[in-house]
């Protein structure tokens, strides 16, 4: 989709159905309706949005706090409001967000203001050498390379081929030690629910792509998960049940995607 | 607002059902956990629900509204629901009947200073919705002016 299919507010967005799907208001009504068109189909989403959205205050505590990241580097960020990284870092860490959306560069612009040692640039996950080679990203790092990324809740819209260069791009670039949160989205695209809801977002130019876990790993590759493993977004949180029987039947084993911390 | 007698009363009459309070809370919240927005996880729904209860106490020692306005308002602010507010308010009026059970003639007292801490609170977060919603709004509109005028550039 190009920057000016973005800034159409006749057209529904991604992220801003993602926003609405999460009970923010940064929508138009055209993405409320695309929202609630999903809901109606899958009434499960707004709980795996919200699931998945609740995992970033534990990333970014688990990078800072516990694993000494002094630097994280979020691609395909979205708005930086209360429950985003930035707002869990341990004191002094850097975050660097960034998205490809322009509205929502400069809607995010203006929520963090002056905030300390939290930036947000204008960028396309797909190609993140764009970011991390920009003068002002270099500058900021100072030559520090051992950082943490994350790609939360977006690899679903990638092609195989874009989450495998993404990962070459990523550890070619950063140091030993670096870390990649990741969640990847599961669902069983030979559902008829997901089959429409694929369908929805390819005729709105985003299309969705579910992969199993094995492809994924392989298209990681050589980063490796941690000892904590690929996580489902009910392990990850310590619930049970929280889908019906139809729920797993569309979005699979993994309860709509894994979450894992991806190291070099 | 009854005598500092009645308050402290009730306090301690509420007090012995602290740990009922707070599951009650803590169920409540559960059970709306998925209509809420980032900062209330369900890991931290126990916690939460006991800094509730204890918010309610303290309200029954200093009787301080100003306090559980601005209460309102943060959790507004922080994504807490409409619909988890109002569950909390039932359990909190469930757990107020059965803490002036079996003597009844404590429940008037308690009753009213349940609805002055429900009203405090749920102005404060009523008002911080409508302000946090007219914000956003403007700064939608605002960013969407500033990224078209940056691509006629």
């Amino acid at each position: 989709m190009s920057e000016k299919s973005l800034l159409d507010t006749t057209k529904p967005n991604p992220g801003r159905i993602y926003d609405y799907l999460l009970g923010g208001h940064h929508n138009f009504e055209v993405d409320r309706r695309a929202g609630d068109f999903i809901k109606s189909l899958a009434p499960f989403v707004p709980k795996m949005v919200r699931l998945t959205r609740w995992c970033l205050q534990d990333i970014a505590r688990t990078l800072t706090y516990e694993r000494g990241y002094r630097c994280i580097i979020d691609f395909a960020s979205g708005l930086p409001t209360m429950g985003h990284l930035h707002t869990a870092v341990a004191p002094g860490t850097v975050v660097i967000y960034s998205d490809r959306d322009p509205i929502c560069v400069e809607y995010s612009r203006e929520i963090l203001g002056d905030t300390p040692n939290v930036y947000y640039f204008q960028a396309d996950c797909r190609r993140p050498e764009e970011l991390l080679n920009r003068p002002e990203v270099e500058a900021i790092l100072g030559g520090n390379r051992r950082v943490a990324f994350v790609y939360w809740a977006i690899t679903g819209f990638m092609t195989d081929e874009e989450i495998a260069n993404v990962a070459r791009v990523l550890y070619d670039w950063s140091d030993e030690g670096s870390c990649w949160a990741v969640f990847l989205m599961e669902g069983n695209p030979e559902h008829p629910t997901a089959k429409r809801i694929l369908d929805f977002y390819r005729q709105i130019g985003e299309p969705v792509y579910y992969r199993p876990l094995a492809v994924f790993r392989e298209l990681v590759q050589p980063w490796q998960p941690d000892e904590l493993g690929f996580r489902t977004l009910e392990e990850w949180h310590g619930l049970q049940d929280t889908m019906t029987e139809d729920d797993k039947q569309f979005i699979a084993a993994g309860g709509g995607g894994y979450g894992v911390y991806l190291v070099k | 607002m009854g005598s500092e007698v009645g308050m402290e009363e009730l306090r301690k009459r509420v007090e012995t059902r602290r740990e009922a309070l707070a599951a009650r809370m803590r169920a409540a919240l559960e059970e709306h956990a998925f209509t809420n927005r980032a900062l209330f996880p369900p890991r931290q729904l126990a916690e939460f629900a006991r800094q509730e209860a204890e918010a309610f106490l303290a309200f029954l020692s200093d009787g301080d509204e100003g306090v559980v306005r601005e209460r309102g308002r943060a959790l507004a602010q922080q994504g807490l629901s409409h619909r988890s507010v109002l569950a909390l308010v039932q359990a909190l009026q469930e757990v107020g009947w059965e803490s002036a059970n079996p003597e009844v003639e404590l429940w008037p007292s308690l009753q009213g200073a349940i609805g002055r801490y429900t009203r405090a609170f749920l102005e404060g977060y009523m008002v911080a919705r409508e302000e946090s919603i007219l914000e956003q709004q403007e700064k939608t509109r605002q960013a969407l002016l500033r990224a078209l005028q940056r691509e006629g550039q």
